[in-house]
């Protein structure tokens, strides 16, 4: 079967274009209604009911019908309120002020960070420049940054405001079929004025999968709708009625048909995509995941839903991972498995080097085990340079949001941290692996006590004139540069992209050091709550990570835990007990029940 | 047949009077409410979407659970696969005809996931359905009941696998639409006629996607109102009909004991059409039907004593609609005429010099 010629990707080409204006010739700027109110402008569609009746409405009105007139203006009044402000946040992409090529796409940051498909930007790749108009009708500059090409996904970052109206994610996982939902964009590139157009239908299927080509384009996990998605829409959001963005519109079901909308939509689920925000954030190109196995159903065409591993490749994540052919797959990221649909669904939405927890059966008895999956190539040779400067600006926001959370203050940038004392690193007996050059043990204490002994004679271990507490302090120092530098940190460092901890998405930013050491910290994606600190040896098979809530019972090492802040003359202690113990990581008090 | 008649020209009527009269449009709103709150717009703002287990999730779930996918023979642009409607729960299974059905392949996708093989057991040439088998037993299945209480403007729901992006256990597609009215197919299917000529539900669902027909369009309450239609493109506009056969039909097809042989069609073969040029000549009508390719449907003669001289028809009468259809050409008509029953009294309509006249031919066996 013929998949691609199904279902393709929905670029408004501009050989196409070409011929378009025919249908928008008397479509100018003015053709926006200026103030738009129900029954007026595009959005009273949204009443999808009203679409059906529109001429009875105004003449309608019988008085047993008041009510139920009443409650559905009411509640069109509402969704196109709730409309109007989402399509501030859509952009109209096209590649030059020509207005060619062409797609959408929607501000998910108020900085101007958006999303869209690969499929609208890969012309762009080389300038990295391109243009999206916004609903005041004015055209602003974007640039593409990070891309995932297998899942179709880019993002860009539009500039030319201070803010931008940012559309809120919501949560693809929680939705059901039957539900209405919005789509937003510039099919057939109709909107002259930058003002989306918004169709409306309901999720006809969740969960689909349709293929690309090879590892490329494809949309596994995806949403389903009825709502009309043309050429030119690529790019654009989903809406669900709060507002929120739950996916990104790409393709639809043509053959045969033409390139309209048959019916069959589909979007990129959100949750898919949050995933992908770190990488994509910082402006790397990212990759998805394999786990290296297949699957096959025990009993195909039968009922009873259990599916066995069939083949592992050797030295993937799945082997080590500790599986074994024939073992039962019961649930991956916590989803359960019941066909090799499910399972190839589930795992093609996650990142390359993403964890994948896995519960299997085996001789009877369930298990379970975490995988982090291997990269997933593509069969493309994209030339994709990330720009330093812009991960390194990222980067600096990133950690100026941490410092903030520590009350260092983002308006006071230049704020630099130390632990107390030259190097009482409170409670720090041991760095727990092979961390250091300098010394093969490192232990903390003893290195303390040789340092009392010699005195004045210098360790000589590979690094004459530096004693080694003065190289335990530089040491330390690496560890816990993205606090302690004043600027904060060196070029050293780069946003790495994301991970997962403790079930939340993480943005990593990491130091490598020419030793083939490495440094990574993990912050909330969201809320750049410090969720971990990892490190790895010189020998690659040793990581210790730091986390919040384990140092208690971490015997081998501790993070210090009195810091001294230093701002300008000032000097005062700072207490970063555990990390973040002082922030509120669940519900605050006052929210609890009475 | 004159209550199906009735029941006709009641519905054109309604058709006539719907857009000018207001007092439907309040009927019609409160279908709007009920369908809002039904599907969790709610008046409080629309914001808390979707209270699940209300009657349209209900009724999407319980669609889903009676709709079977269809895998089976493809040729040239048909395709392989489509979609039935579960009848009974010991695995009778309504669907189109199409050329899908012409394999021994012939396989049923169950909304559990199950595979089994399946039997043609019946075909329905004039109304384009074919009942399968299957051997399971407990199964969801539809009651088939009416779908007189819908009017336009109600809303309807379509399950069905169409494009089959929905394969082993996953639910098939679902769309929310409104129920538009009633009318007949003055139709070809892409080159091909057929002679279904009973009423057809139409939508503004697009249930034309390849592998929808044989889908099932059901009410808000999941009630099944008709069974989703085979690929039909307007003659005149070359766009494709959203339509379904009514449930009624699909209950007289499963009542019916004119079982009509289960024998297999020649693949892409479709009905052979009903001789509607001999049916007419039977009522005592011959157009000139020679020329060019479009033939206007003048009388050329009628035959002396015949059902149509005592109606009134005249030689040079052009014929402008056959049963409330309007009609173009002498192949329209021959279409139009052959889909209705020979017992079945025929309404012209006729242009005579400055006049439209209204013909009723009714044939000399009916019950006048």
């Amino acid at each position: 079967m013929n998949v691609g010629k199904q279902a393709g990707p929905l670029r408004f080409r501009s050989a196409q274009a070409g011929r378009a204006p025919a249908q928008t010739g008397n479509a100018g700027p003015s053709a926006r209604p200026a103030g738009r109110r129900r029954n007026t402008g595009p959005a009273v569609l949204l009443g999808c009911a009203a679409a059906l009746c529109l001429p009875a409405w105004a003449s309608a009105a019988q008085p047993e019908a008041d009510t139920a007139l009443q409650r559905v203006r009411a509640a069109e009044d509402d969704r196109v309120e709730v409309f109007e402000r989402a399509a501030r946040s859509v952009v109209c992409i096209f590649a030059d002020r020509e207005r060619r090529g062409g797609g959408s796409g929607v501000i998910i940051d108020e900085r101007g960070y958006g999303l869209t498909n690969f499929h609208v930007v890969d012309s762009l790749l080389e300038s990295r420049q391109g243009y999206g108009g916004l609903s005041d009708g004015k055209l602003y500059p974007l640039t593409v940054l990070g891309i995932d090409a297998g899942g179709d996904v880019a993002m860009f970052k539009i500039s030319g405001k201070k803010r931008f109206e940012a559309a809120p994610l919501g949560d693809s996982d929680d939705l059901h079929v039957g539900q209405w939902v919005a789509a937003m964009g510039n099919p057939f590139l109709v909107a002259e004025d930058f003002y989306p157009t918004i169709t409306f239908g309901v999720i006809s299927g969740l969960r689909r999968y349709q293929e690309g080509r090879g590892n490329l384009l494809e949309y596994a996990d995806c949403i389903q709708v009825s709502t009309s998605i043309n050429p030119g829409n690529s790019g654009g959001p989903l809406f669900n009625l709060d507002g929120e963005v739950i996916g990104i519109n790409g393709r639809a079901s043509f053959e045969e048909r033409g390139r309209v909308n048959v019916g069959l939509g589909y979007a990129i689920s959100v949750n898919q995509i949050k995933r992908f925000l770190p990488w994509l954030r910082a402006g790397q190109f990212v990759e998805h995941g394999t786990l290296g196995a297949t699957v096959r159903a025990i009993n195909p065409g039968g009922d009873d839903g259990r599916v066995i591993v069939d083949a592992i490749q050797a030295f993937s994540a799945a082997e080590q991972a500790g599986l074994e052919l024939g073992d039962e797959i019961l649930s991956v990221a916590g989803r359960r498995i019941r066909t090799p649909n499910d399972f190839n669904n589930i795992l093609a939405i996650m990142p390359q080097g993403w964890p994948v927890r896995i519960e299997y059966a085996r001789d009877g008895e369930s298990r379970a085990t975490v995988a982090r999956l291997d990269r997933l190539v593509l069969p493309t040779r994209l030339t994709y340079i990330p720009n330093l400067d812009h991960n390194h600006a990222e980067l600096r926001a990133l950690l100026a949001a941490l410092r903030e959370r520590w009350g260092l203050g983002a308006s006071q940038e230049n704020q630099a941290l130390t632990w107390t004392g030259a190097l009482t690193v409170a409670d720090s007996d041991v760095l727990p692996i092979r961390w250091s050059s300098l010394d093969a043990t490192l232990d903390f204490k003893r290195q303390q006590q040789r340092t009392a002994e010699t005195e004045a004679a210098p360790a000589s271990q590979g690094n004459a004139g530096v004693s080694p507490a003065r190289a335990m302090a530089g040491e330390w120092r690496i560890l816990t540069e993205p606090l302690v530098s004043d600027p904060p940190l060196t070029v050293d460092w780069e946003y790495a992209g994301g991970d997962e901890s403790a079930g939340r998405i993480a943005a990593v930013i990491e130091r490598r050091l020419d030793d083939g050491r490495r440094v990574r910290w993990k912050l909330d994606y969201d809320t750049a709550e410090l969720l971990e600190v990892e490190f790895a040896g010189n020998d690659e098979n040793v990581t210790v990570t730091w986390r919040p809530g384990e140092l208690a019972e971490f015997a081998a090492g501790r993070w210090p835990a009195t810091w001294l802040r230093n701002a300008g003359a000032s000097q005062g202690a700072l207490a970063v007990e555990s990390f973040e113990r002082a922030a509120p990581t669940t519900a605050p008090a006052m929210e609890r029940e009475p | 047949m004159t209550r199906s008649r009735d029941r006709h020209r009641e519905a054109a009527r309604r058709r006539a009077c719907a857009a000018a009269r207001g007092a439907r449009g309040a009927a019609l709103l409160l279908g709007i409410a009920s369908l809002l709150s039904a599907f969790g717009a709610q008046a409080d703002g629309g914001r808390d979407v979707a209270p699940r287990g209300s009657a349209a999730f209900d009724a999407i779930a319980a669609a889903q659970q009676r709709v079977v996918k269809l895998y089976g023979g493809a040729l040239g642009r048909e395709h392989g696969y489509g979609s039935g409607v579960i009848v009974s729960p010991d695995g009778r299974i309504v669907t189109t005809l199409s050329v899908l059905l012409e394999t021994p392949a012939l396989r049923v996708v169950l909304p559990d996931g199950r595979r089994l093989p399946a039997r043609v057991v019946r075909r329905d040439e004039r109304r384009q359905l074919a009942l399968l088998e299957i051997d399971a037993e407990d199964l969801p299945a539809f009651t088939l009941d009416t779908s007189e209480h819908l009017r336009p403007g109600d809303w309807v729901i379509a399950a069905s696998n169409a494009f089959k992006v929905a394969s082993g256990p996953e639910p098939v597609s679902i769309t929310v639409g409104g129920f538009a009215g009633r009318t007949q197919l003055a139709a070809r299917r892409r080159a091909q006629e057929f002679a279904y000529g009973g009423e057809a539900l139409l939508t503004d669902i697009i249930v034309s996607a390849p592998g929808s027909a044989g889908g099932a369009l059901v009410d808000l309450d999941g009630r099944l109102v008709g069974v989703i239609g085979k690929p039909v493109i307007s003659r005149r506009t070359h766009t494709w009909v959203n339509y379904a056969v009514p449930v009624e039909q699909v209950r007289a097809f499963l009542e019916s004991d004119s079982t009509s042989p289960a024998a297999a069609l020649l693949p892409g073969a479709s009905a052979p059409p009903v001789d509607g040029r001999q049916r007419l000549l039977d009522l005592g009508v011959r157009l000139f039907d020679v020329g060019g390719q479009v033939r206007l449907a003048y009388v050329e003669r009628v035959r002396a004593g015949s059902a149509a001289r005592r109606a009134g028809l005249r030689v040079d009468d052009l014929i402008l609609a056959v049963n409330g259809e309007p009609v173009e050409t002498c192949q329209e008509v021959f279409a139009r005429i052959g889909a209705v029953s020979p017992d079945e009294p025929v309404e012209l309509l006729v242009k005579r010099g400055g006049d439209a006249l209204p013909i009723d031919i009714v044939p000399e066996d009916a019950p006048q």
